[in-house]
């Protein structure tokens, strides 16, 4: 049964490894810089951010284009849509274009000789908001906001103690007493995970995926402050004398530990590496603990001769 | 650390810093002379054809394999692992020897006198590593190891990849040997020298926090021994597979390691520096299957990032891949460092971290070289990196099934 179970769960994994492959079902090429000439048969996407690309005359592209950035000359034919969001796209007087031709952003400039089979859309597509520009902060505005975010995260330790109690407890208790563990942990998941999310999103296929995992990495650094907001907050009781409920003692502990967070972040030089060490190892207690799911006990404990 | 210079143990924190001395100095070495400069004394100064410079290389890591081994195994028939004075006459001779090789090597000039003096080498090296691995159990407590391990592995790479300036062969041996020859007379002086403190150190293998590594407690099968090894090699030939491509392919050379802007060699330093102290701190409090798992993780991942950089042809590198190789190599060595005298008493452990060191690393070092070789006129750089990927991801798989397998009570790894 074990060995069933065993082979059952290497077959399982090793089908990650199929991503290795040169050719999936789905091909793109990027084109992130430089200057390119394509000539020939191309079987998928071409999607650019960046850089230089001409589609030479006796070049085909089976699929459609999206042209985020950089410069596209097209001299050959195009099966699928042209979606051209920003850059310049150039079509010669040998281009063909089989699919429609959505503008919605950038600069396009048609030849004569250019055919566009499918249809033109112009300024229909989606049109990004002018944001307005901010040349300064207006007064008070930064303590306002920190107050404000100090006061959110404050409720919310206050809630998760309340229904999780234990699991916040336990992140408090890895980031506080081993500090050391929790922010090389930290370090590494941090700098691992934005990586493999950065990875993520050249295969555009996975761009959901990396979102969530920087919006779950995001809400593990949170835990990890509000768990360091309950430790402090218990300290914050005994120095004070005053038994305080945990509810109580999380919101109160958050708050000051995100209000004196924020004031060291505003240090110069060596408020930014603060910001990092505090949120690496509040990340690294969230991963030790499994989220405070388990107690992170040191191995050598076990292991060492006292 | 602190606790030993608040309790005013000065002769322990001696010995600590007199390994992580000596073990730092001895990587130094291996990583820039060794690895970097004896490839192109061949190909460049004497000549040789890649195959010939190929070959060469590998009989010097079967030499070393083979004499640490045999040194190894007759350490422990001797009783040698528990006599530290034996241990630094012995490492005394060795870097006698490395400094007599290294100043000689400026008149080699035909492929048999490169090979004799390779063997020399070799002579040195497979001596050198059970020796100076053995030395842990006299001098490093093992709540110390995984500190000790990182401040060498840090200490190395510091030099290593900020310091050496361009990668020839000139300006390792003239460093090299600055190194030794004030490294010699130092040791040398400790070697003939009595004083209390080196007594004091002479029966540190004695005490139990010294004597029994850290996974000895429950006893260490051979299986487990072996698995260690099978992990550490598949880690060192993963490295060297990718590298020794890596290192042919200027772009990502001449932007990270060889990089002409100062900052970005210092960025990948400092890497090296906190990747090496992060594992410190997780060697010391985390199980060994973690580690294995993350060394493994980041190299396939690594080499995804560098699979799918070759194949949208950029034309210039990125500082994360670098980044990320330095993390893992940072993580591996400091988990090669410790590993093999927490796995032993006093007793084997010159035969097992001769079994460790040259099992894992020399062989795997002499066949992916060996491989890359080849595989450099036979496999696009695309190619290559991409089975180095399936390689790295294949052994992450494969130990990820391993951790979900349940561990018997008293096994910590």
């Amino acid at each position: 049964m074990k060995t069933t179970y065993l082979l059952l769960l290497l077959a399982l994994l090793s089908l990650p490894l199929t991503a290795c492959g040169a050719n999936g079902f789905y091909q793109v090429n990027l084109i992130t810089d430089g200057e390119h000439q394509l000539t020939g048969a191309y079987p998928g996407d071409l999607l650019m951010l960046g850089g230089g690309a001409t589609l030479l005359s006796d070049a085909t592209l089976q699929g459609n284009v999206h042209l985020i950035s950089g410069q596209l000359i097209v001299e050959g034919q195009i099966f699928g849509d042209v979606a051209l969001v920003g850059g310049d796209l150039t079509l010669g007087p040998s281009a063909r274009l089989n699919g429609n031709l959505n503008l919605g952003g950038g600069t396009y400039h048609p030849s004569p000789g250019s055919v566009i089979s499918g249809r033109t859309h112009t300024g229909t597509g989606v049109t990004l908001p002018d944001l307005p520009e901010r040349d300064s902060t207006p007064p008070g505005g930064t303590l306002l906001r920190n107050l404000l975010n100090a006061f959110l995260l404050g409720f919310s330790a206050a809630i998760l103690t309340r229904y999780f109690p234990h699991s916040v407890a336990r992140v408090g208790e890895a980031a506080s007493r081993h500090a050391l563990v929790s922010g090389s942990v930290g370090l590494l998941v941090g700098v691992v995970g934005i990586s493999l999310l950065v990875t993520m999103v050249y295969t555009i296929l996975l761009i959901p995926v990396s979102l969530l995992g920087l919006f779950a990495l995001g809400l593990a650094v949170v835990f990890g402050w509000i768990g360091l907001g309950r430790t402090t907050g218990r300290l914050i009781g005994q120095v004070l004398n005053r038994p305080l409920s945990p509810a109580k003692s999380a919101f109160i502990g958050t708050l000051v530990f995100v209000l004196v967070l924020e004031l060291l972040a505003s240090i110069p030089l060596i408020g930014d590496l603060l910001g990092i060490i505090v949120a690496a190892i509040g990340l690294g207690a969230v991963s030790l603990t499994r989220f405070g799911w388990q107690t992170f006990v040191p191995a050598t404990k076990a292991d060492l001769p006292n | 650390m602190f606790e030993l210079l608040k309790s005013r143990d000065f002769p322990s924190l001696f010995g600590i810093s007199l390994f992580v001395g000596m073990m730092a100095a001895g990587y130094y070495y291996n990583l820039t002379f060794v690895q970097l400069g004896l490839e192109d004394l061949g190909a460049r100064l004497l000549g040789l054809s890649a195959a010939a410079v190929a070959r060469d290389m590998a009989l010097l890591a079967l030499l070393t394999c083979g004499m640490a081994l045999v040194f190894g195994y007759w350490m422990n028939r001797q009783g040698w692992g528990r006599l530290f004075r034996r241990k630094l006459q012995l490492s005394f001779g060795v870097i006698a020897l490395q400094s007599a090789l290294t100043f000689i090597s400026a008149w080699l000039n035909s492929e048999t006198a490169f090979l004799l003096w390779l063997a020399g080498v070799s002579l040195a090296l497979g001596v050198g590593v059970p020796v100076m691995f053995s030395l842990t159990t006299d001098l490093v407590p093992v709540r110390w190891r995984g500190w000790a391990a990182a401040l060498i592995t840090a200490l190395s790479y510091f030099a290593a990849a900020g310091f050496s300036g361009e990668w020839r062969f000139e300006n390792f041996r003239q460093t090299t040997l600055l190194l030794l020859l004030a490294g010699l007379p130092a040791i040398g002086l400790l070697t003939f020298l009595r004083h209390p403190w080196l007594d004091a150190l002479s029966k540190q293998h004695l005490r139990p926090e010294f004597a029994h590594g850290r996974f000895t407690r429950g006893g260490v099968s051979q299986k487990q021994f072996f698995g260690f090894i099978i992990a550490m090699f598949g880690i060192y030939f993963v490295d060297s597979l990718g590298f020794l491509r890596l290192l042919k392919t200027p772009l990502y050379m001449q932007s990270a390691w060889q990089s002409p802007d100062f900052d970005i060699r210092l960025f990948i330093t400092a890497t090296h520096v906190i990747g090496a102290m992060a594992a410190g701190a997780l060697y010391t409090s985390l199980r060994l299957r973690p580690l294995f798992l993350w060394v493994f993780g980041i190299f396939a991942l690594t080499h995804l990032q560098y699979s799918f950089h070759i194949r949208v042809e950029a034309e210039s590198g990125v500082l994360s891949m670098p980044m990320l190789y330095a993390l893992a190599v940072s993580l591996y060595t400091v988990l090669n460092f410790a590993i093999w005298a927490d796995l032993s008493t006093p007793d084997t452990i010159p035969l097992n971290a001769a079994l460790g060191v040259a099992l894992s690393g020399w062989t795997a070092t002499f066949l992916s070289t060996s491989l890359a070789i080849a595989w450099g006129e036979q496999l696009s750089l695309e190619r290559h990196i991409q089975v180095v990927d399936s390689l790295a991801m294949l052994f992450f798989l494969a130990l990820l099934i391993f951790a979900l397998l349940p561990t018997r009570k008293t096994e910590t790894a």
